[in-house]
């Protein structure tokens, strides 16, 4: 490609990568040509098996380490230009600040690192410890945080300058149910905010609650991209459950599949597509043979289910091991 | 410049926060106050802020060796042992982990993300540790610098060239246990390589002054000594001889004879020696030379209005300065007086040796090597790449 076209072509992405490769040392190859677009404003999930790649993609983004091979371009810049990073923030997984630093110091420490000035630092650090919930804490030393704690001053630290991006990488790790909840609902107030958020994670319920779109990363390649709406919109299905003998017409009505429940007292008829109105005569007719019916329901696949799908090797039908391809991995 | 400061600043809460910096710096006081309890009153030297009196017919008070004396105190008891070994040893066990936590994983990834290039943070973070003795030197020198005031009755603002000194001479082997900790990632085999280097220059340093003044200077003062008594020898054989004293003649020709054997032997010690030391010279040329960096203080305090070792110590001794007249000793042929004057010859010569490699020189090399290591560290932190 050339780069009048791949400049051309990033206009309007927030990050726009296109055959990001990554082998480490010790031919692991980590990454095997990623393209993954990321609008601006939106909150874009990274989702993947351990091992699968999402954490090298992000340093490389971050220019923590250097691609193989990369295109692509942050907030208009060329991967792995310094510029862009200035509006971006950043969570590292498994991060360790400095514990001889306060809460407040850490904060001040990364900003300055970031280019923000003194007076701004203080404007925001104060005002970030509050929203995450640390003010009381902004004075203590880091050595006697908790993980959970670590994470919020982390999640603070990502946003003290300002960024338009904020790459976040596991934000949940360590953190407890009500802490999560904050975090959510942090993510939905930086998206309100108009700031681009860009979340790793493997915690799939989570992604599913605050993205518009994700992608699924396997063994360093993207299996499936795009909104939650457009990959499960296949597995829609409208579902009658019923107590009563199985039906012997089922063939006449079109894509119509049934089954028995776990314990056979019952059965169910799904249907494909989200249309109501197609379930109706299959109702009127279960009625009339006086079967009962339990439940009817529009049912769609949950991210998780599309996810084991998505790491299932089609030949074998078992998951693939986690870790990166080695020796080329599957082709 | 902003992110230069952040480092700045974060090392020295980083140095500040370790219970060694404050166990150093305690000890840097202890010292200072026991300097300050040397004084001078009209009976000889009080110790113990007058406690106790050491009765001194010389060294009392008034007395103008004062100065020189507490020059000497500072230039080659606390600068030479606590400076430039247990101060230095302490700084490099405070600062020994300082790289490989901030090199560790989980703490350096924040880092690289920032707008900062890579070498600026490598160089600031370098940088940052040189605070550490810094501060502690710094604090000890202005603390002497106020005993002298007060005891020696003079602002001795050479003191104060301790600081930049011992920050050079400590940077010098803390830019050797960078490389070690950015090679090996861990703190304690970069601590026992960085004191193992150290020590391999010492011993280098200390072979190459061996072989220039137990071999060389030794072997050089001796063919003088001899092609001076020859000399004499001459002149007095020529006397006799005019005056017709055979006796004389024959007593100091076979002097004669046995000097001029001595003389051979003493030029061929020199011919051999001196390709050797100068070799040895060679090879520590490049190399960080802490033990001369450190004299530099008191080079500065010598000419200063200070004086010189040797002769402070026939000074205190109340020796008289001048040695016998060679002719004396020439005629008596006594070897004691004989041995004697060559040592301190050897020890002069040494001196002057050593006083005439100009500081810029010794610096300028040692910086050099510095420069290398610092070089190859930062182009490995460069391109580290997990
Ligand atoms: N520094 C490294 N050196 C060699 N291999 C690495 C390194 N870091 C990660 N890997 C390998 O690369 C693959 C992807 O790792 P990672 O990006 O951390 O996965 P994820 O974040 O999705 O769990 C893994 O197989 C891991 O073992
Ligand atoms: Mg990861």
């Amino acid at each position: 490609m050339n780069t009048t076209a791949a400049s051309e072509s990033s206009k309007g992405w927030c990050i726009d990568l296109h055959d990001v490769s990554k082998t480490y040392r010790g031919k692991i190859r980590a990454l095997q040509g990623i393209t993954m677009q990321v609008a601006p404003g939106e909150v874009f999930g990274l989702l993947g098996p351990n091992g699968a790649g999402k954490s090298t993609l992000v340093k490389i983004m971050m220019t923590v380490i250097r691609p193989t091979k990369a295109e692509g371009r942050i907030l208009g810049q060329p991967v792995g230009s310094k510029d862009a990073l200035r509006r971006v923030g950043y969570l590292p997984e498994h991060h360790r600040f400095p514990s001889y630093l306060t809460g407040e110091q850490a904060l001040h420490f990364y900003g300055a690192l970031s280019g923000v000035g003194r007076r701004d630092r203080k404007r925001r650090a104060g005002a970030l410890l509050e929203r995450v919930g640390m003010n009381d804490w902004r004075k203590t030393k880091i050595a006697s945080y908790s993980k959970g704690m670590m994470q919020r001053v982390g999640l603070a630290q990502a946003l003290m300058n300002d960024p338009a991006l904020v790459v976040l990488d596991e934000p949940t790790d360590g953190v407890d149910p009500v802490g999560r909840k904050e975090i959510r609902d942090l993510l939905a107030q930086l998206r309100a905010e108009g700031r681009t958020v860009f979340l790793n994670s493997h915690l799939l319920s989570e992604v599913e609650m605050v993205c518009n779109r994700v992608a699924i990363l396997l063994q360093g390649r993207v299996v499936m991209q795009g909104t939650i709406e457009e990959l499960t919109r296949d597995s829609r299905r409208f579902e009658i459950e019923y107590a009563g003998p199985e039906i012997d017409w089922l063939a006449e009505c079109e894509g119509a599949k049934s089954r028995a429940t776990a314990d056979g007292a019952r059965h169910v008829i799904s249907l494909p597509g989200k249309d109501a109105q197609a379930a109706q005569p299959i109702i009127d007719r279960l009625r009339a043979n006086q079967a009962v019916i339990h439940r009817c329901q529009m049912c769609v696949e949950s991210l998780e289910d599309l996810f084991i799908r998505s790491v299932r090797d089609p030949a074998t039908g078992r998951s693939y091991l986690p870790g990166a391809a080695r020796n080329g991995g599957r082709s | 410049m902003t992110a230069v400061i952040a480092i700045l600043v974060d090392s020295y809460r980083e140095l500040i926060a370790k219970k060694l910096f404050w166990f150093v710096l305690a000890i840097s006081l202890l010292i200072v106050v026991s300097f300050g309890s040397i004084g001078f009153n009209d009976k000889g030297v009080s110790v113990g802020y007058g406690i106790y009196t050491i009765e001194n017919e010389v060294l009392k008070e008034g007395s103008p060796l004062i100065k020189p004396f507490m020059d000497f105190a500072f230039a080659s008891v606390i600068v030479t042992m606590w400076l430039a070994w247990g101060a230095i040893i302490l700084a490099l066990i405070s600062t020994a982990e300082v790289f490989p936590n901030f090199l560790a994983g989980g703490a350096i990834d924040l880092v690289l993300s920032k707008p900062v290039r890579r070498t600026t943070v490598f160089f600031s973070k370098y940088l940052g540790s040189l605070l550490f003795v810094l501060m502690q030197v710094g604090i000890f020198c202005v603390g002497v610098l106020l005993v002298m005031r007060w005891r020696v009755g003079e602002w001795r603002w050479a003191i104060l060239l301790a600081i930049p000194v011992l920050v050079l001479v400590f940077s010098y082997l803390y830019s050797i246990m960078v490389l070690f900790n950015i090679l090996t990632r861990s703190t304690l085999p970069s601590l026992v390589l960085t004191l193992f280097a150290w020590l391999s220059l010492f011993t280098l340093h200390t072979t190459d002054g061996i072989l220039l003044t137990q071999f060389r200077i030794r072997a050089e003062v001796d063919r003088d000594a001899y092609a001076k008594r020859i000399d004499w020898y001459e002149q007095r054989i020529e006397q006799a001889a005019q005056e017709g004293d055979n006796d004389a003649v024959n007593r100091y020709r076979i002097r004669l004879d046995s000097d001029e054997a001595s003389l051979a032997e003493a030029q061929r010690r020199v011919d051999k020696w001196t390709p050797i030391s100068q070799a040895a010279n060679l090879a520590t040329l490049l190399l960080p030379k802490t033990s001369s960096t450190t004299n530099i203080v008191q080079r500065q305090l010598q000419s200063s209005g200070g004086m010189n070792a040797s002769s402070l110590m026939d000074a205190l001794r109340g020796d008289k300065p001048e040695p016998p007249p060679p002719a004396e000793i020439y005629e008596n042929d006594s070897k004691m007086e004989m041995y004697q004057r060559r040592d301190r010859e050897i020890m002069r010569r040494a001196e002057e040796y050593e006083n005439s490699r100009p500081a810029w020189m010794i610096i300028g090399t040692s910086l050099l090597f510095e420069g290398a290591v610092l070089a190859v560290a930062c182009f490995i932190f460069v391109r580290r790449d997990n």
